[in-house]
């Protein structure tokens, strides 16, 4: 499966506030993400969700000023440095003192370049790129595999899963294989993607 | 489906590379449900902190107490059977007996859903290496991380000493908070994943290689003790002062198991500035490869950090054998003659490079086997963390030579090459009777063949423990056979012949050969001159030399003038702290006393005592000397105190080091019978004297002068016995000696002729004492620059005027006498110029000469500490400016100045001679009379009559 054509103009076209098409692709793709990241820093479902919206009307006025560069990361760290801002500013609002003072502490020692944010927003970053790999291998490949996968995932030893799926260990191996080959493949081709550069470097 | 090359690879941390338990952990927890945030058991988790090998970290609250704690899910399979929960709750119970500031307490354990889970003391903080690089503020110094890290090896010593051992230390695992205070995270959680059955794998390495000592990554986590946390240690301290790992991150298993066991990491100071040498030192035992060579514990570690920080000398040495030597130099001073002889050998070794290769390979091996017994049988024994404790060098030299005996190297040259050695440290740490059987052993042991040069030097160094051992004609007949050899070999060998000159002038002095010294010294000022140049520092020693001759020959102001211009050179050219400076200041104490300056003298030889102490130990000979020069400069002027001790405690060193036929023992004997004399024990004084004598007669010869001290001093005996007859014949050997050794004008014959004169007073034969006391006053003045003994002499001859009824004469002679200390700046509180003082103010009581007299005893008063023990004196004082007062007219003060001398005597009930109170009460009754018109004060005996 070769890269979606449509990704390396998807943030292009996000530098237009105005392309609401464009914007709804923006938010399926790394809404999760930043939830994801949001609900990791401790806030609630609805206040994640407030973040998110923070995050995208920032985002929107920073894509017109955003020029690429040829930089590999350049969006990954700064989409991470717009939400982690947004998360702080968010916790610091609105709490009673003691609160807001363990937080400003925590903020002094975790933003803008604090490593436990810094390291948790590319942690939720790594996940991100899974599941939607996942997303992929689930729409490409047989149920079958999907499930031996998935059993796999929940901790079952490989005997036991070919006892269930009837089959040998080796025919278990070999799905596990090819699933991690392809994912593999799909997770470097995402990555890519995110830089628009990129592509045509690694073609 | 196969991969094919073009195929774009996700980047690494996405972690397709780690096992596949691993990996397929990492998919499950990116593709479940973020909502497994909300409870964990009672645990209300508020947020995901970390997440790693070993599983996660969350930041929850615990409803029930409200508080904030840590939450870790381990990553571990095998804790669902009753087994495996037990192993865990036990593993735990363990860890949560831990409890210390710097270690992160522990609050529960349980098994969540199947996965084992902690609850832990939640810490606001950082990880140890953002901490040093300065997250929030300037990089850390080297000085506060190094503090940290002896902080956290603290914490961890803590539960070693529990006996909990970490096995994960790395910057991760721990936390420093805002007050820069660390703490330690995950004890025993090492142990319990290592030991999970479900996480068994067969090529994988558990915890971070990076951090792991490499007999962890060679067999696996049992092998590790309390060293291996050590090591961990190392390299985290490694890290942040470096900022780099101390071997490349990517290397697998192997490689880097290879990579610690080929060499030790590069020097730390050498990748970020600022790091002091020792810390690389440091690192270097806390990273040995071998367990055996690195800390022996983590406080160990933390003592050293400290030890350092504090500018105190570390203990950690790299187990190089010339690392070793050098640094025995510099601590161990004793030591420096084996290093200096072994970097010799191997100077030796090069120099004979361009031998043949038969011949090569020959030196080499022998080189070899030298640093080898260094190393193993010397060296490698002083290792306190080998022997488990730190050896006494006597003890290791002995059993180095011990086992030199037992092992007889092949070649009869390298193992009088070791003796060699053994037997110049020894000799060093004033073992001279070991130093002497070595010395001989070495010297037999050399092949009749061996180049002569060689044996030469052998000989030197016996001349010398020979001469120590006060045998100086053997020492001399060694020397001149060495000399004999050396003279014809010209330049090559010009520093030994030095040496042998050296000595020999050494011995000249000693014997009171003071020509032949001048002589010698000459000549090697003359060869050191031309082969060293100037500031050669052998020419440091002949200076010292000369001004010992000035001093022989009554010289002293001049010799001290010397000493104090060579003094600061010593230091300039030697540092502070070298053997040579102390001698100098030894010197300079003695000499100073010869001159009457008392106070300086004490405190240079109280400065030589001191720096003797450092350089050699107590118990070492060259300790004991200075001894007993404080001890002979404090008993002849009744400063007694201490001294009894002092001398008892040298006595015993020099016998203990095999010195105790030495000259200063027989002089340590004298001082100490001069105190017995003067309590009065005469006949304990006498033997002690004997004994001295016969010492001195067997070393010296009967002829020499230090044996005509001790003759003095056993007529002084005889004399106070009232041995008249056997008293003048040892005053006059001792004459006869001093005259024929020292010639007419010599300060010693003085004190003989002093001898006799008082024995003479002491005979009731007063013609011949005044004639004595005359001959001896002759042969002071004529001295050039003569001491306080002159005081002595005139002193004594005043109070034999003073007895004879001669009051005018005697008061001549005390003034004399007082002028004479004045003029050389002898105070009053120094007893003979106390002596003279009081004589003057007492004769001219008796001459009715009272406005003389009263200043005198008002200053008398005014410095009790001229009284030398006899505290009584202050009371005859008082009761003597009373009379002068009161004689004055001046009745007021007199009268208060008297009853003071009564509260005073009175307070001293027997100690105080009875006639004193009688006398003073007397006086003050007769200004009562006086006031109310009857006779006038009547004079006092003479106190300081011998």
């Amino acid at each position: 499966m070769s890269p979606d054509p449509t990704r390396p103009s998807l943030l292009l076209r996000v530098r237009d506030s105005a392309d609401h098409d464009a914007w709804r692709e923006f938010d399926a793709t790394y809404r999760d993400l930043v939830l994801g990241y949001c609900r990791r820093r401790g806030l609630q479902p609805a206040d994640a969700e407030d973040v998110l919206q923070v995050v995208l009307i920032s985002l929107s006025r920073a894509m017109r000023r955003w020029e690429y560069r040829r930089e590999r990361g350049r969006f990954r760290a700064y989409l991470g440095c717009v939400v982690r801002n947004a998360v702080n500013r968010h916790q610091a609002r609105g709490r009673p003192a003691d609160v807001q003072l363990e937080t400003s502490v925590r903020a002094v020692l975790s933003d803008p370049t604090g490593p436990r944010a810094d390291e948790l927003w590319e942690r939720e970053w790594v996940r991100h790129h899974y599941r939607r790999a996942m997303e992929t291998i689930r729409e490409t490949f047989s149920e079958r595999s999907v499930r031996v996968f998935e059993r796999l995932l929940e901790g079952a030893r490989v005997a036991r899963v070919a006892i269930e799926f009837e089959t040998t260990e080796t025919a278990i191996h070999q799905v596990k294989r090819r699933i991690k080959q392809r994912m593999g493949a799909l997770i470097a081709e995402q990555v890519a993607a995110e830089e628009p550069g990129d592509v045509s470097l690694r073609r | 489906m196969s991969p094919s090359d073009g195929d774009p690879r996700p980047p690494d941390r996405f972690g397709f590379d780690l096992p596949e338990e691993e990996w397929l952990a990492r998919v499950r927890d990116s593709v479940g449900p973020v909502s497994s945030l909300g409870r964990i058991g009672e645990y209300e988790v508020l947020e995901e902190i970390s997440r790693g090998g070993q599983g996660v970290v969350f930041r929850a609250r615990q409803p029930r107490t409200g508080r904030i704690i840590a939450l870790k899910r381990l990553l571990a399979g095998s804790f669902a059977t009753a087994r495996g929960r037990q192993r865990f709750e036990r593993e735990m119970e363990i860890t949560a007996r831990l409890q210390h500031p710097g270690i992160v307490t522990l609050h529960g354990m349980e098994i969540i859903d199947g996965q084992p889970t902690l609850a832990m003391e939640w810490i606001d903080g950082v990880h140890v290496d953002r901490w040093a690089s300065g997250e929030g503020g300037a990089r850390r110094s080297s000085a506060e991380i190094l503090r940290l890290t002896a902080a956290i090896a603290r914490a961890v010593h803590h539960a070693h000493q529990r006996g909990v051992l970490h096995r994960d230390l790395k910057p991760a695992n721990v936390l420093v908070d805002g007050e820069g205070r660390p703490h330690v995270l995950d004890f025993g959680v090492a142990k319990l994943l290592e030991e999970d059955e479900a996480l068994t794998r067969t090529e994988e390495f558990m915890g971070s290689p990076a951090y792991a000592p490499p007999e962890q990554l060679r067999d696996g986590a049992r092998a590790v003790d309390v060293r291996g946390d050590v090591y961990s240690l190392g390299v985290i301290l490694y890290v942040l002062l470096a900022g780099r790992l101390p071997y490349d991150k990517e290397l697998r298993v192997a490689e880097r198991l290879a990579a610690i066991e080929r060499r030790p990491p590069p020097a730390a100071s050498s990748l970020a500035p600022g790091i002091d040498p020792e810390i690389d030192t440091i690192l270097g035992k806390a990273l040995a490869a071998d367990p055996e060579l690195r800390y022996p514990s983590v406080d160990a570690f933390a003592a050293d950090l400290e030890r350092h920080l504090d500018g105190r000398p570390i203990l950690a040495h790299p187990p190089s054998t010339w690392y070793h030597v050098r640094k025995m130099v510099r601590r161990n001073r004793p030591l420096a003659a084996l290093a200096g002889l072994a970097v010799a050998l191997l100077i030796g070794f090069a120099a004979h490079a361009k031998l043949s290769a038969l011949r090569l390979e020959r030196e080499r091996n022998r080189a070899v086997t030298v640093v080898e017994f260094l190393r193993r049988g010397v060296f490698g024994a002083m290792d306190p963390y080998r022997t488990g404790r730190r050896a006494d060098l006597q003890q290791i030299l002995d059993a180095a030579s011990a086992r030199l005996e037992a092992r007889r190297p092949e070649e009869g040259d390298v193992r009088a090459e070791l003796l060699e050695m053994l037997g110049l440290a020894k000799h060093r740490l004033g073992d001279l009777a070991g130093a002497r059987e070595d010395l001989e052993r070495a010297d037999r042991a050399l092949a009749d063949d061996a180049d002569p040069v060689r044996r030469a030097r052998v000989s030197v160094a016996l001349a010398s423990v020979l001469t120590d051992q006060s045998e100086y004609a053997a020492a001399e007949r060694r020397l001149h056979r060495a000399e004999e050899t050396l003279r014809p070999r010209g330049a090559e060998t010009a520093g030994l012949l030095v040496e042998v000159l050296t000595a020999r002038a050494a011995i000249d002095l000693t014997l009171e050969r003071l020509d032949d010294a001048a002589r010698r010294v000459d000549e090697i000022d003359a060869l050191v001159r031309r082969t060293d140049g100037e500031e050669a520092p052998f020419l440091l020693r002949t200076q010292l030399q000369r001004a010992l001759l000035l001093s022989k020959r009554g010289l002293h102001a001049e010799a001290v003038a010397e000493l104090e211009d060579l003094l600061p050179r010593c230091v300039r050219q030697l540092g502070d702290e070298s053997a040579m400076v102390a001698s100098v200041v030894r010197r300079l104490g003695l000499v100073l006393f010869r001159l009457g300056r008392l106070d300086e003298s004490g405190a240079r030889l109280e400065e030589a005592l001191e720096r003797r102490r450092r350089l050699f130990g107590d118990r070492h000979p060259d300790t004991a000397q200075v001894l007993v020069d404080l001890a002979a400069t404090r008993v002849p002027v009744l400063r007694e105190d201490g001294a009894d001790a002092m001398l008892k405690a040298a006595i015993e060193v020099f016998q203990e080091s095999g010195a105790g036929e030495q000259e200063t023992v027989a002089e340590a004997y004298g001082l100490l019978a001069e105190q017995l004399t003067r309590r009065g024990e005469f006949d304990e004084a006498e033997a002690l004297m004997r004994k001295a004598l016969d010492l001195l007669r067997g070393r010296l010869g009967p002829e020499h002068p230090a044996v005509a001290d001790v003759l003095t001093n056993l007529g002084g005996v005889h004399s106070m016995r009232g041995d008249h007859d056997d008293a003048r014949r040892f005053f006059e050997e001792a004459t006869t000696i001093r005259l024929h050794a020292l010639g007419p004008v010599h300060l010693d014959v003085a004190h003989g002729l002093n001898g006799l004169a008082l024995n003479a007073k002491f005979a009731g034969d007063f013609d011949a004492a005044e004639r004595h006391y005359g001959e001896a006053l002759e042969v002071l003045r004529a001295v050039d620059d003569p001491s306080w003994t002159i005081l002595v002499v005139l002193n004594n001859l005043a109070s034999l005027k003073e007895k004879r009824g001669d009051r005018a004469g005697a008061r001549d002679v005390y003034q004399e006498s007082l002028d004479l200390a004045r003029e050389k700046e002898i105070g009053v509180d120094v007893v003979d110029c106390a002596t003279a003082a009081r004589g003057v103010a007492r004769t001219s009581l008796e001459l009715q000469d009272h406005a003389r007299a009263e200043p005198i005893f008002r200053e008398l008063v005014a410095t009790p500490e001229s009284n030398a023990g006899r505290e009584w004196l202050l009371g005859y004082d008082l009761a003597g400016l009373g009379v002068s007062l009161s004689a004055r007219g001046e009745y007021a003060e007199a009268l208060n100045v008297l009853d003071r001398a009564v509260t005073e005597i009175e307070s001293l009930g027997d100690r105080a001679p009875a006639y004193l109170l009688r006398e003073t009460l007397t006086v003050r009754r007769m200004i009562d009379d006086h006031l109310t018109g009857k006779g006038a004060p009547a004079a006092n005996e003479d106190p300081d009559a011998n």
